[in-house]
Order: C-alpha cells, then structure tokens, then sequence
C-alpha cells in the first residue's frame, strides 16, 4: 500500500447548501469527476407542505425526486460501492483512494475536534468527503465545513482515530434512523452515450418533470395559502411565537436554502436578466425578512408587532411571486 | 469611535462564535468565512443593540446586506449617531 496518496483538484463546494450535507460532500465529487450537478438539482422538485403533525403547523420544503439518486448517479457517469457499514473503515478508504475513488463516510459531529460548535457538545449526523490519506501523520485530508449551516466548507485533516470515533458514533447513534448506506465510495463508469447539448437537455428536463408535478405545485401553492392564514392568525399571540421560535425557524432557513437552491439552478441555466431569476431574488428576501423578525425574537424576547404584521405582508407577497414564478417557468418552453 | 465600535464588535462576534477571533480575520473579512451563519448574525445583532442601546432596522437584519465587519461598522456607528441625535 502507498504511504500516502492525496487525490488532487478535489474542491470545496459553497455556492449553496442544498437539502443536507450529503449533497455538499457529493457536489465535489461530481465537479472532480465533471460532472454537471444541475442534473441533480433538476431531479428534486421543491414545494412547500404544511406539516401539521407536531401540533405546531409550520410551512415545511418537501424534495419530491423524481428519479432515486442511485439511478441518477448511474446516469450522470458514477458508480457507487457502498456499504451499511465499515467493519474495517481505515483500510476501506485507503483502499479506495489508492483506486481514486473519493469516499463520503456517515459520522456523529459530536466525536469531530474539527468542529468548534458540535465536538463533546452536540450529536449530529452529518457526512465528510475524504480524499487523501497520510499514513505517517495517521491522518486523512477531508473536506468539512467549521460550523453547522454555514458555507464554510474547506480542505481539512483528521486523524485517522478521530474519523473511527466519529463514524462508530454514527453507527451506534444514527444508522438505525437514518437508514443510509454509511460507507460509499464513488468511481466513474465509462458512458454509453456521447452528451448531447446539455442545457438544452436541462431545460427539457426540468420542463418534462415540473410537467409531472403540475398538481403538487398547485398543492405547494394551496399550502403557503393556508400556512399565511396560520401566521396571520397568530400575529399578535406573543406566546404562540415564544413556544415555537425554534420550530419556525428551522422551516423558514430549509426554505431559504431551497430557494437559494432553486436560484442557483436558474442562473445556470439562464442569465440575471430573465425573469425568473428576479421573481426567486425576492422571494428569498421577503423569507429572510420573515426568518430574521423571528430570530429577532427568539435572542431578545422583544415582541415587535409591527415586524410580525409586515411579515404578514411578505408572505401575501411571496404567495404572488410563487405564483408567477411557477407560469414563467411554465412558459419556458418558448425560448 | 470607529476603533471601539470595531473592537466591542469583535467581542460580541466572539461570543456568539464561542472562540476567539484572531486579529488578522477581522475588517474585510466577511461574515461567511468567520464562520457566522445568518442566525448566529442576528444573535449577535441583537447583542448588539444592547451593547449599544441602538436598533437595526427590520430590513437591514440579513447579513448579505453587509460585505464584511467594516460595512456593519459604519452601520453601527450611523445608528449611534442617529440615537445620539434623536
């Protein structure tokens, strides 16, 4: 076995962060290999759902795929090897990078001294990519970011007992839960095809699937309706908001992050001057405004009713821009 | 008074990152790479205010209306001088 192998132009991926770090530790793997991510993008419709499950309604972001992501991988180029579980997870990666095989692994944060905000203090299911190895300095070249949701995403080390402590952690605190194959490595597979002209088969892509969805985008609409009645109707309840701040806030950043998602995905396919880019522009502000006047709240316990009721304002707003925005994208076809 | 305001908010900065800033991470530096996330900004808003007996206005909460630390200086220092006034 080499000594030491380090997988070169593996780069961090902080344009957005989309869904979960899965997808932030898969992104750079799919730009290594040059592989497009929008395909990815494009697979997973974003639409609002009102999760009325845990007594506190909140506007929740479903990702409706419409092929599963192994035969989506498959298409793109990739094969993955992956495993439930590692019995041997120091020379299953060594393994894999000596055949240039990058590896994302399944972790607990809470065993990761990389991590200021979660090491001993919090457990986190969360994903690292490793590409490189150092068998004298017992560790790993990794790419992980500094602080949970933050785009920090950087080249890092860890020492190769820290990565076994953090993985087992995984399996003995989240694997039953969260049921994903904690061990997968990823090569490229020769193509059966030459690419065609790949925006163009983006665009038809998207048109084809949003299609598809034509009534859960209309129930996406319906939800966010009904999600406003909700706010409105507890605007001015100070306690409403006090028990469920850190509820409200989780569904407002997922939101947020779809949307930045969504954004990131149209600039690529068209440019800043259509129409759809400026539409999805503030649909994320008018969210971050309804975020922040929450946030706000929650760290001074200072009840400002004004902020509430222009929330209120924001969202009708978002309900109209929602509304256009889907018909202009639906009027692609006619570029 | 640019230097003190500078200085308390890299204190308060600090505390809602719960490690130490180094000096050389500090002006130009945006909020990203110090590792401030939009919540974590308006948690330190909001001590902020308190520190200085100053409000944000609802629409300048987000931390993209702001490059770096010398941006939300000036906006700092602006809204001293506004409460000093008022």
């Amino acid at each position: 076995m080499e000594y030491k192998k380090v997988l070169v132009n593996i780069k961090p991926f902080n344009d957005i962060f989309y869904q979960r770090c899965f997808f932030n530790s898969f992104f750079p793997i799919a730009n290594y290999f040059n592989i497009s991510i929008l395909p990815i993008i494009i697979n997973y419709v974003n639409l609002y759902n009102l999760n009325k499950r845990n007594g506190t309604p909140t506007l929740d972001i479903t990702y409706f795929p419409d092929k599963t992501l192994e035969q989506l991988i498959s298409e793109l180029g990739l094969e993955a090897e992956v495993k439930k579980h590692s019995s041997d997870l120091l020379n299953d990666i060594k393994n894999s990078i000596i055949n240039n095989r990058p590896v994302i692994v399944w972790i607990d944060s809470y065993y990761e001294p990389n991590r200021n905000d979660t090491y001993l203090k919090m457990h986190l299911p969360h994903t690292l990519l490793v590409y490189g190895y150092d068998n004298s300095k017992e560790e790993f070249n990794i790419i992980e970011h500094k602080h949970f949701e933050n785009l920090s995403y950087e080249n890092m080390v860890i020492g190769f007992e820290d990565i076994i402590n953090s993985y087992n952690g995984f399996i003995d605190n989240f694997l039953e839960v969260e049921n994903v194959p904690s061990y997968n490595e990823y090569y490229q597979k020769p193509l059966d095809k030459p690419k065609g002209e790949e925006k163009q088969n983006y665009l038809l892509n998207l048109i084809s699937i949003m299609l598809k969805n034509k009534e859960r985008y209309n129930y996406s609409l319906g939800a966010l309706k009904e999600y406003r009645t909700i706010f409105d109707i507890n605007c001015g309840n100070e306690v409403y908001f006090s028990n469920n701040s850190e509820v409200l806030l989780k569904s407002f950043n997922d939101i947020i992050n779809a949307k930045r998602a969504e954004r990131y995905l149209l600039w690529n396919l068209f440019n800043e001057s259509n129409g759809v880019i400026f539409s999805i522009d503030k649909i994320v502000e008018n969210w971050s405004f309804v975020r922040a006047t929450i946030a706000r709240y929650m760290f001074s316990s200072v009840y400002k009713e004004e902020a509430f009721k222009t929330s209120i304002q924001k969202i009708d707003e978002i309900y109209v821009l929602e509304s256009k925005h889907i018909e202009l994208l639906y009027t692609i076809k006619g570029i | 008074m640019e230097k003190s305001v500078e200085l308390k908010l890299k204190r308060v900065l600090s505390q809602v990152l719960e490690s130490e800033i180094p000096e050389d991470v500090f002006g130009n530096c945006s909020f990203t790479d110090m590792g401030i996330n939009s919540i974590s900004f308006i948690k330190a808003i909001v001590l902020i205010e308190q520190e200085f007996d100053i409000e944000f206005e609802d629409d300048k909460l987000d931390f993209n209306y702001y490059n770096n630390i010398n941006q939300l200086v000036s906006y700092v220092q602006m809204q001293i001088s506004k409460s000093l006034t008022s």
